[in-house]
């Protein structure tokens, strides 16, 4: 299959991208509710913190501040993520079980790609702007900032979405043999809302697990620790872009191997 | 509803959870994921101190753990369901049927949550209170008063799930107001933080609300901080809850089919 050239593909996802708003805005209110939902959910956090907060200085020695920041850094990684990787959670029921993917394998456009423009979520861009604002006011009460740090944290933040995406994609390609409904992604995800807190709080077997099984303390925990001053984890720091970079590539070769095993149900 | 009918509707929902096992699993692995990161959190909070706003260590990690769990229990899926019913045009054949729908899905959601209570809140249940050092309840009557929240916690649940499934019929489409249910009952209903942490304006509306019946109620019921002789008016007012939204459920669904319009088929 001849892939198309760079600008033909930009137009593509273009088109992709104004027809899945169009698609969304015809059900405005629904739209409107989703966006403010998604909204209220990541608020949820900091309702959260500021209770705890209001009553306790600190967790373990990290400060509100500090818990903060690593919150926000989480949200903004994940808030990308859920804009453009929100055809995983589809693809099981409608594209394996209810034979969608043939339309996609049909078209001369890479399957993944497809499915993940298919499922743009614009709804969910608030999340990305409320974890910035989570970021900027926890800002207020961290130590001063090196060019370096100002210039490598959007580096940090895709690195993050990198780990979200090639850990769940990898996941969720198992979905071609095990023919069910259901996928264990949303589950996995679920392990992925320990990335917000120091992961220093949990047990050591939890802390082991974040680190090298599933390893969502590099979404956020390990790159945050540089910003707060915190020097112990350096090395993890360093190597969290390619830790990203490796796990996205990752997740994308075992998708497509678990694509050439697909067998269309018929429908 | 005739006995007969009611039982069957009992027995569908039972039947409905088991169809779909691995969800089971999935559910009860995920509330686990969860309880374990309340647990380790609150555990980490009391690092270098022995209270928190006046309650113990004990206390504290016993209700979030109990908070959590119970809510496999009264968790359904109604609104969901309902909506698609809307969308998809099924609800003209449910208005056929001779008995009431909202009794009908009621019990069947009832059904459910005694399935779950065996195959995932039990377990659960029983795990965390193996493992995880935890504060059991000192009177036996507490038992008692606490299956009885848990059970009127699983009808508000019902209620206001079923308002939303409702309410999808004027919105054409639900998932929003799914999502913003979620959103309410984890910030409202203390499934994740007692409520009385909360500051004192916070605390005053979310006592205005239905949700805390939901987990907060029997919660604190299990770890007696409600006074004995409070637990009769907290029961009392979860029960008012309960009935109260089933009476605006049932006249907000006879509004809505009045003007419903059926798309497709």
């Amino acid at each position: 299959m001849a892939e198309p050239r760079i600008g033909a593909r930009a137009r593509v996802v273009l088109h992709y991208a104004t027809m899945r708003a169009k698609v969304r805005l015809a059900y405005r209110a629904d739209f409107a509710i989703l966006a403010l939902g998604d909204l209220l959910v990541a608020g949820i956090g900091i309702v959260f913190l500021w209770a705890i907060f209001s009553h306790v200085p600190d967790i373990v020695g990290w400060s509100l501040h500090e818990v903060l920041f690593i919150w926000g850094m989480a949200e903004t990684s994940t808030g990308l993520f859920f804009v453009l990787f929100q055809g995983l959670w589809h693809q099981n029921q409608r594209y394996i079980l209810g034979g969608e993917l043939d339309r996609v394998l049909l078209r001369p456009v890479d399957p993944y790609l497809q499915l993940m423009l298919d499922h743009l979520h614009l709804e969910d861009l608030p999340l990305v702007g409320l974890g910035v604002a989570m970021m900027a006011i926890a800002g207020t009460g961290l130590p001063a900032w090196s060019l370096a740090q100002w210039l490598l944290l959007p580096v940090f933040l895709l690195g993050g979405v990198g780990v979200l995406a090639g850990v769940l994609t990898a996941i969720s390609a198992a979905g071609f043999r095990v023919h069910h409904r259901g996928t264990a992604i949303g589950l996995v995800y679920q392990a992925s809302v320990f990335n917000r807190y120091p992961i220093v709080i949990f047990p050591d077997a939890l802390q082991t697990l974040l680190t090298w099984v599933l390893p969502f303390a590099f979404v956020a925990f390990f790159p945050a620790t540089w910003y707060l001053d915190r020097p112990e984890w350096l090395g993890f720091v360093a190597a969290q872009p390619i830790v990203g970079g490796l796990l996205f590539v990752g997740g994308q070769w075992v998708w497509r191997k678990g694509l050439g095993s697909y067998r269309s149900p018929g429908t | 509803m005739t006995p007969r009918s009611a039982l069957a509707s009992l027995r569908l929902g039972v039947s409905l959870l088991l169809a779909y096992r691995l969800e089971v699993v999935i559910v009860g692995v995920s509330a686990s994921i969860v309880t374990l990161l309340n647990w380790s959190l609150w555990t980490a909070l009391f690092v270098g101190r022995d209270s928190i706003a006046g309650r113990t260590a004990a206390e504290l990690t016993t209700y979030v753990v109990v908070a959590w769990v119970i809510t496999t229990f009264h968790g359904t899926r109604v609104d969901e369901r309902l909506a698609a019913r809307f969308r998809t045009g099924d609800i003209a054949v449910d208005l056929l049927r001779p008995w009431s729908l909202q009794a009908h899905v009621y019990l069947r959601a009832l059904g459910r949550s005694g399935a779950a209570l065996l195959l995932t809140t039990a377990p659960l249940a029983l795990w965390t209170g193996l493992l995880l050092p935890m504060r059991g309840p000192e009177r036996p009557s507490t038992w008692l008063f606490f299956g009885m929240s848990l059970l009127l916690a699983q009808a508000i649940s019902f209620g206001i799930s079923w308002l939303v499934g409702v309410a999808a019929f004027r919105l054409r489409n639900s998932v929003g107001l799914s999502h913003l249910k979620a959103t309410s009952i984890g910030v409202l209903s203390g499934a994740l933080i007692p409520l009385d942490l909360y500051p004192p304006a916070m605390r005053r509306v979310v006592d205005l609300l239905p949700f805390q019946g939901m987990s907060h109620t029997p919660a604190s019921i299990f770890i007696e901080t409600v006074p004995a002789e409070q637990i009769a008016p907290a029961l009392a007012l979860q029960a008012a809850w309960a009935l109260g939204l089933a009476l605006a459920g049932a006249v907000a669904f006879r509004a809505a089919t009045r003007r419903m319009v059926v798309q497709g088929g």
